[in-house]
C-alpha cells in the first residue's frame, strides 16, 4: 500500500469576484523511496498542491493520507507535531533564519520538541557534511552563496527524518550549474534517507532527474 | 540552540526595529511614570510645605472668646498631655490690616494674620527664628512687607477689630467704632518660610503674616493677660495621631472664667450665674439647670425696652424711654421670691400676656392693674447690620413695690458703654439712641436705681420676643443650701469645652491627610497625557507589527517546520516582553524628565493652576514600580494583541509576506460591523442627549464619551468599508485616479490604515474639544454669568461693614 495517498483533492479561494478554483480533483499516490516531479505552467496550482500535501493548507474537498493517517483530522498542535516529524520542506527561497548559524538553522525543526538532543545535533552535523557544508557550520546565511543556502535548507528539511520531502522550485533561484548540483544532492539524500520526494518545478532538467513526472493542468494532474 | 537562544539572537539581529518599538514603549512609560511623579511631587511638596509652615505645631485651639493665658500652662503641666505633646503656647490670633503711611496715600494690606506671642511661639518653628518683637515692634513676613513696601525701621499702622464679647449681629452688640489702631515699628522682615508662612488654614498660597508681642495685642484689645488661641507642639519625629488628639481634648479643662461665666453670691441671698457676653450660651443654661436642679434654678432674661407706654383712663398717652424689662417666673419662696405689691400681696407667676410694672413706672405712666401696656424693643438679631423695632402689648396684672427683689439692679446684665455710665445721657449705646427722649425723672431713676427693671413679664413671653441664636437667658439664679463654698458650687457646673467653642483642631494631621488626598494630579496628568499614551501604544502596535511583518517568513518557516502556533506566539511575546521591559526601563528615566518638565511648566507657564511655585520634584519607588510595570504590561498587551493576529495567519501567507487576510469580509461580517457602528452612534446620541441633565464632571464625561463613541463608530465604518472590498478600482472614477489609488492602498492593510486614521482623528478630536471649552475672559464680557460675575474689582474688609 502507498505511504502517501492524495485522493480527489480540490481547492478553491474566495475572491472579490467569484471563487477561484485552483485544484479540481487531484489524485495520486507515492510509496517510500519514490520520487515525483510535478510540472505545470505558472498559476496552475502546483504550489497549492504541495502546500496541501505538506499540511500547510487544507483542501476544500478530498483527502490526503500520509503514513496511514489523515493529518487534517488533527488539532493544530498535533498537526504541527505531525508535520514536524513526517514532512520536510525545501522552498524556492531558502527561508533560513538570518540571525542563526548554519548549524542552528538546520536544528530549528528540533525546537518543536524543546532543546535539540545530542543525537539531533550529531545528525545535523552529518547532514551538513553530506551537503558539503561541514566547514561552514558557524557561518550565518548572509555569508553563504545561494547554493549553499539551499543546501542548508535541504539539510534542515531532513533533520527530523521525514517520511515525505517536499520541494517547491528548489532550484528556481539558482544558476544552471548550481541548480544541477542541488538537484542531484536532493535526489542522493532522498535515496539515502529512503524518503518520498515530491518536487514542484518548471525545470525540465530537474524533473528529468526524478523517476516519475506528472503535469498539473487547469487544476488536474495528468 | 534553544528557543531562548533563538529569541536572543532575533532581538540582536533586528535591533533597529526593536529599538524603535522600545522607544515607543519608552514614550508610553515616560508619560505614565511622569504623571505619577507629578502626583508624588504634588503630595510631597504639599507635605513639605505643611510641615515647614506648622513646624512643631500639631494642634490648634482658636476660640471667639478670650481666656486666661494660664490655661496653656495648666495644659502643659498635665502628665497625660506630656505623654504626647511637649508644650502648649498661648497666642493671640486676629485678622487685621497693616498700613504704611506715605505721601500720596497709605499702602494697605488686608487679610493679615496678626499673631501676638512670646519667644515660646518662635521655638515651635523649624530653622532660625527671628528675635521676638518687643513692645511697639512688629515683625512682617516678606510677602506682606513687599505688598506695602515696608522696610526694617519703618513705622506701620496695625488695625484690628475690637474683642467685644457681645456679638455684633445681636441688637445690643456694637457695630461701629470697632477698630483698634496701633502704630508699630518694623523690627524685622522674615522670609515666607517656616513660621514666616504660618497659616491657620495651611495652603500653598503665601499668607500675609505679622507678628507682635502678645501684650501689644492684649492692650489693643483691652484683654490683659488673655489670649484666644493655644498652639500645641507635638513630639519631634512623631506623627500626630487621633489618640493623641483625644488625650489632648481630655486634658483641656478651662475654668468658668475662661468661658466668661461668673457664679457669684448676691446680697439678697441667692447665687447668680451670668456671662460677660450678656447672654448665657444655651449649653451653659442646660448645664446649669442640670447642675443646680436641686437648688431651684430660676432662669431669667432681661432685655431693653425702647419704650414702655400706656393710654391712661384719663389724659394723654404716656411713655417711659429706655428701660429694662425682666422676663422671669415669679416664685413665692425666698430668696428668689416673693415679689410683692405695695399693699403686701404676693404676686403670682405671670401669664404670657400679663405684665407687672414697678411702682415707679406705674405711677409715671398713670396706670392701674387691668390697663393695656405696650412695649417697643429692638428685634434680637439685626438684618444686614440694621436693627429693627417691634411692639408687643400686655395687660397690667399688678404693680410691684420698688423694694427687695424688685429693686435689684443685678437683674440686668452688664453692658459696656451702658450699664457702667453715671447717667443715661452718657450712654455710648451700640444701638440707635435718642438722648432727647430721656426725661429728668428717667435720669433720677438711673441715679436711684441704676439698671433695676421697670417691668416684668413671664419667662416664656420674654423668650418668645427676644430669644435668638445667641441665647435666651441672661442669668440663672439658684438657692444653694448653706454649707458648700462658692468654688464647690462652681465645680458642680460641668461644661463641655467643645460646646463653647474650645475645640482643638489637629491641623497637622488634617493637613497631612489633605496633602495625601489632594487633587489627584497623577490621575489628572494621566488624563491629560492619555492621548500621548494611547498614541504611543498605537505606535508600539504599529511598529511591532511592522517589525514582525518584515520577517513574517521567519515566523512562516518556524510554523512550516512544525513549531506549534502557540510556541511561535510565545517566542514573539517573549521578544515583545524583552523590548517592553527595556523600553519601560528607559521610560523611567524619561518619566523623571517628563515630570520635571511638567513641574517647570506648573511653576512658570501654568502657574495659575497652583497659584504659587511651591512644587519640587519628589520621586517615590512606588510610582517608579507602577510606571515600569504599567509600561511593560500595557505594551505587552498591545504586543500580545498583534502577535495573536499574526500567529493566526496561514503559513503560506506568512512565507509570501502576506500578513493581511486578503480575503474580503463576508457580507455578514460587513453587516455586523455596520450594526456595531450604528449601535455606537445611538449610544453616542443617547449620551449627548443626557448631558444637559448631568452636572460637573459627569457632563464633561458625557461630552468626551459621546465624542469617543462617534469616533469609534466612524473608525468601525471605515474599517468595515476597507475590508469589504467595495473600495472600487481605478476604472471606477477616472476624475480622481490618484485619490482612488490612495484608497486602494489604504484598503491593502485595513487594520493599519484604520489605526493610523484613529491616531490622527483622536488628536484632532482632542484639539478641537479642548479649544471648544477654552474660555476667553475678554470675549466673555462682563455679564453676571461670566467668570468674574460681572465685577471689575472686589473689595474685602477684615471687619463687618
Amino acid at each position: 500500500m502507498a505511504d502517501l495517498l492524495v485522493t480527489g483533492v480540490t481547492k478553491s479561494y474566495p475572491t472579490r469576484a467569484e471563487p477561484l478554483e485552483v485544484l479540481r480533483g487531484v489524485t495520486f499516490e507515492l510509496s517510500a523511496g519514490e520520487n515525483l516531479a510535478i510540472l505545470g505552467p505558472s498559476g496552475c496550482g502546483k504550489s497549492t498542491l504541495l502546500y496541501i500535501v505538506g499540511t500547510l493548507d487544507a483542501p476544500t474537498t478530498g483527502r490526503v493520507s500520509l503514513a496511514g493517517s489523515n493529518p487534517f483530522d488533527l488539532s493544530e498542535p498535533r498537526l504541527a507535531a505531525f508535520r514536524n516529524h513526517k514532512i520536510g520542506f525545501v522552498f524556492q527561497d531558502h527561508y533560513l533564519l538570518p540571525q542563526c548559524s548554519v548549524l542552528d538553522n538546520v536544528l530549528v525543526p528540533t525546537l518543536a520538541d524543546g532543546r535539540p538532543t545530542p543525537e539531533a545535533v550529531e545528525r545535523a552535523r552529518m547532514l551538513l557534511d553530506r551537503v558539503g557544508l561541514s566547514k561552514r557550520l558557524d557561518h550565518v546565511p548572509a555569508e553563504l552563496s545561494g547554493g549553499e543556502r539551499q543546501r542548508t535548507a535541504i539539510a534542515r528539511a531532513l533533520v527530523n527524518r521525514p517520511a515525505l520531502l517536499l520541494a517547491d522550485e528548489p532550484t528556481g533561484n539558482l544558476d544552471r550549474a548550481t541548480a544541477a548540483t542541488v538537484g542531484r544532492l536532493l535526489l542522493e539524500l532522498q535515496a539515502l534517507e529512503r524518503t518520498m520526494l515530491i518536487v514542484v518545478t518548471h525545470s525540465l532538467e530537474l524533473a528529468g532527474l526524478l523517476a516519475r513526472r506528472m503535469e498539473l493542468n487547469a487544476g488536474r494532474l495528468e | 540552540m534553544s528557543l531562548a537562544r533563538l529569541i536572543i539572537g532575533t532581538l540582536r539581529y533586528h535591533w533597529s526595529t526593536n529599538l524603535a518599538v522600545a522607544l515607543a514603549v519608552m514614550a508610553a512609560g515616560a508619560v505614565l511614570t511622569g504623571a505619577l511623579l507629578v502626583g508624588d511631587s504634588m503630595r510631597g511638596s504639599l507635605r513639605h510645605l505643611l510641615l515647614d509652615q506648622l513646624g512643631q505645631i500639631d494642634e490648634v485651639l482658636v476660640t471667639d472668646r478670650f481666656f486666661r493665658e494660664q490655661l496653656a500652662d495648666e495644659l502643659t503641666a498635665q502628665p497625660a498631655f506630656q505623654e504626647f505633646f511637649t508644650q502648649a503656647v498661648p497666642v493671640v490670633v486676629v485678622q487685621g490690616t497693616i498700613e504704611k503711611p506715605q505721601a500720596g496715600g497709605a499702602l494697605r494690606a488686608g487679610g493679615v494674620s496678626v499673631i501676638g506671642s512670646d519667644e515660646r511661639f518662635w521655638k515651635l518653628g523649624s530653622g532660625q527664628s527671628p528675635k521676638p518683637p518687643g513692645k511697639g515692634q512688629i515683625v512682617l513676613n516678606a510677602p506682606l512687607a513687599a505688598e506695602i513696601g515696608a522696610r526694617v525701621g519703618d513705622e506701620v499702622l496695625l488695625r484690628i477689630g475690637s474683642a467685644s464679647q457681645i456679638p455684633p449681629d445681636s441688637a445690643l452688640g456694637r457695630k461701629t467704632e470697632t477698630i483698634r489702631n496701633r502704630r508699630l515699628k518694623v523690627s524685622e522682615i522674615i522670609p515666607a518660610t517656616g513660621l514666616g508662612r504660618f497659616n491657620l488654614h495651611p495652603s500653598q498660597q503665601l499668607p500675609r503674616d505679622a507678628f507682635v508681642a502678645a501684650g501689644t495685642l492684649q492692650n489693643a484689645l483691652e484683654q490683659p493677660g488673655k489670649v484666644n488661641a493655644i498652639f500645641v507642639a507635638g513630639r519631634e519625629g512623631e506623627s500626630p495621631t487621633p489618640e493623641a488628639h483625644n488625650r489632648l481634648v481630655e486634658c483641656l479643662r478651662p475654668k468658668l472664667a475662661d468661658y466668661g461665666i461668673q457664679i457669684e453670691p448676691h446680697k439678697l441671698g441667692y447665687v447668680q450665674c451670668t456671662s460677660n457676653r450678656m447672654l448665657l450660651d444655651p449649653p451653659v443654661v442646660v448645664a446649669a439647670e442640670k447642675a443646680f436642679a436641686a437648688d431651684r434654678p430660676q432662669p431669667l432674661f432681661t432685655y431693653l425696652a425702647n419704650t414702655i407706654a400706656s393710654e391712661p383712663v384719663t389724659g394723654e398717652k404716656r411713655e417711659i424711654p429706655y428701660s429694662t424689662i425682666t422676663a422671669i417666673d415669679f416664685v413665692a419662696e425666698p430668696p428668689m421670691g416673693p415679689f410683692k405689691s405695695p399693699d403686701g400681696q404676693t404676686i403670682a407667676a405671670l401669664k404670657d400676656d400679663e405684665i407687672v410694672l414697678n411702682s415707679w413706672a406705674a405711677e409715671d405712666l398713670g396706670v392701674q392693674p387691668g390697663a393695656e401696656v405696650e412695649i417697643t424693643y429692638f428685634l434680637p438679631e439685626t438684618t444686614h447690620g440694621k436693627v429693627q423695632e417691634a411692639r408687643a402689648k400686655f395687660r397690667l396684672k399688678a404693680i410691684v413695690a420698688l423694694e427687695g427683689l424688685a429693686a435689684d439692679p443685678d437683674l440686668t446684665p452688664q453692658m459696656p458703654g451702658v450699664t457702667d455710665r453715671l447717667s443715661i445721657g452718657d450712654w455710648d449705646a451700640p444701638f440707635p439712641f435718642d438722648s432727647h427722649r430721656v426725661r429728668k425723672q428717667d435720669e433720677q431713676y438711673w441715679d436711684d436705681h441704676r439698671t433695676t427693671p421697670k417691668a416684668f413679664i413671664s419667662l416664656a413671653a420674654g423668650r418668645r420676643l427676644w430669644s435668638s441664636r445667641f441665647g435666651d437667658t441672661t442669668a440663672i439664679r439658684f438657692a444653694p443650701p448653706p454649707g458648700p463654698t462658692l468654688q464647690a458650687q462652681a465645680d458642680q457646673l460641668r461644661l463641655e469645652p467643645a460646646a463653647l467653642g474650645f475645640v482643638f483642631t489637629p491641623v497637622k494631621r488634617m493637613g497631612l491627610e489633605a496633602a495625601a488626598g489632594t487633587t489627584p494630579f497623577d490621575a489628572l496628568f494621566i488624563g491629560f497625557s492619555l492621548f500621548i499614551m494611547v498614541s504611543a501604544l498605537v505606535l508600539v502596535a504599529l511598529l511591532f507589527r511592522l517589525g514582525v511583518e518584515q520577517r513574517s517568513e521567519e515566523i512562516g518557516i518556524l510554523r512550516a517546520v512544525g513549531l506549534p502556533r502557540r510556541k511561535v506566539a510565545w517566542a514573539l511575546a517573549a521578544e515583545g516582553f524583552a523590548v517592553a521591559a527595556v523600553g519601560s526601563a528607559l521610560g523611567l528615566a524619561a518619566g523623571v524628565g517628563y515630570a520635571w518638565l511638567m513641574l517647570v511648566g506648573l511653576k512658570t507657564w501654568w502657574l495659575g493652576a497652583i497659584s504659587t511655585p511651591f512644587l519640587e520634584l519628589y520621586i517615590s519607588p512606588r510610582s517608579l514600580l507602577i510606571g515600569f510595570l504599567g509600561g511593560v504590561i500595557v505594551s505587552l498587551l498591545t504586543i500580545a494583541w498583534t502577535v495573536r493576529r499574526l500567529s493566526r495567519l496561514p503559513v503560506r501567507g506568512l512565507l509570501a509576506r502576506q500578513t493581511q487576510d486578503s480575503r474580503p469580509a463576508t457580507r455578514a461580517a460587513t453587516r455586523r460591523s455596520r450594526l456595531a457602528a450604528f449601535g455606537l452612534l445611538v449610544a453616542a446620541a443617547a449620551m449627548a442627549a443626557s448631558a444637559p441633565w448631568l452636572g460637573g464632571a459627569a457632563q464633561a464625561g458625557a461630552f468626551v464619551g459621546s465624542g469617543a463613541l462617534v469616533l469609534a463608530a466612524g473608525l468601525t465604518l471605515i474599517w468595515s468599508r476597507l475590508r469589504s472590498g467595495a473600495t472600487g478600482g481605478l476604472s471606477d472614477n477616472t476624475s480622481l485616479p490618484i485619490a482612488r489609488l490612495a484608497v486602494l492602498n489604504g484598503a491593502r492593510n485595513p487594520g493599519r490604515s484604520t489605526l493610523t486614521i484613529g491616531l490622527i482623528a483622536s488628536a484632532s478630536f482632542l484639539i478641537v474639544a479642548l479649544s471648544a471649552f477654552r474660555l476667553d475672559p475678554a470675549a466673555e464680557g462682563r455679564g453676571r454669568v461670566s467668570g468674574s460675575g460681572g465685577f471689575d474689582l472686589v473689595a474685602q474688609s477684615d471687619q463687618p461693614i
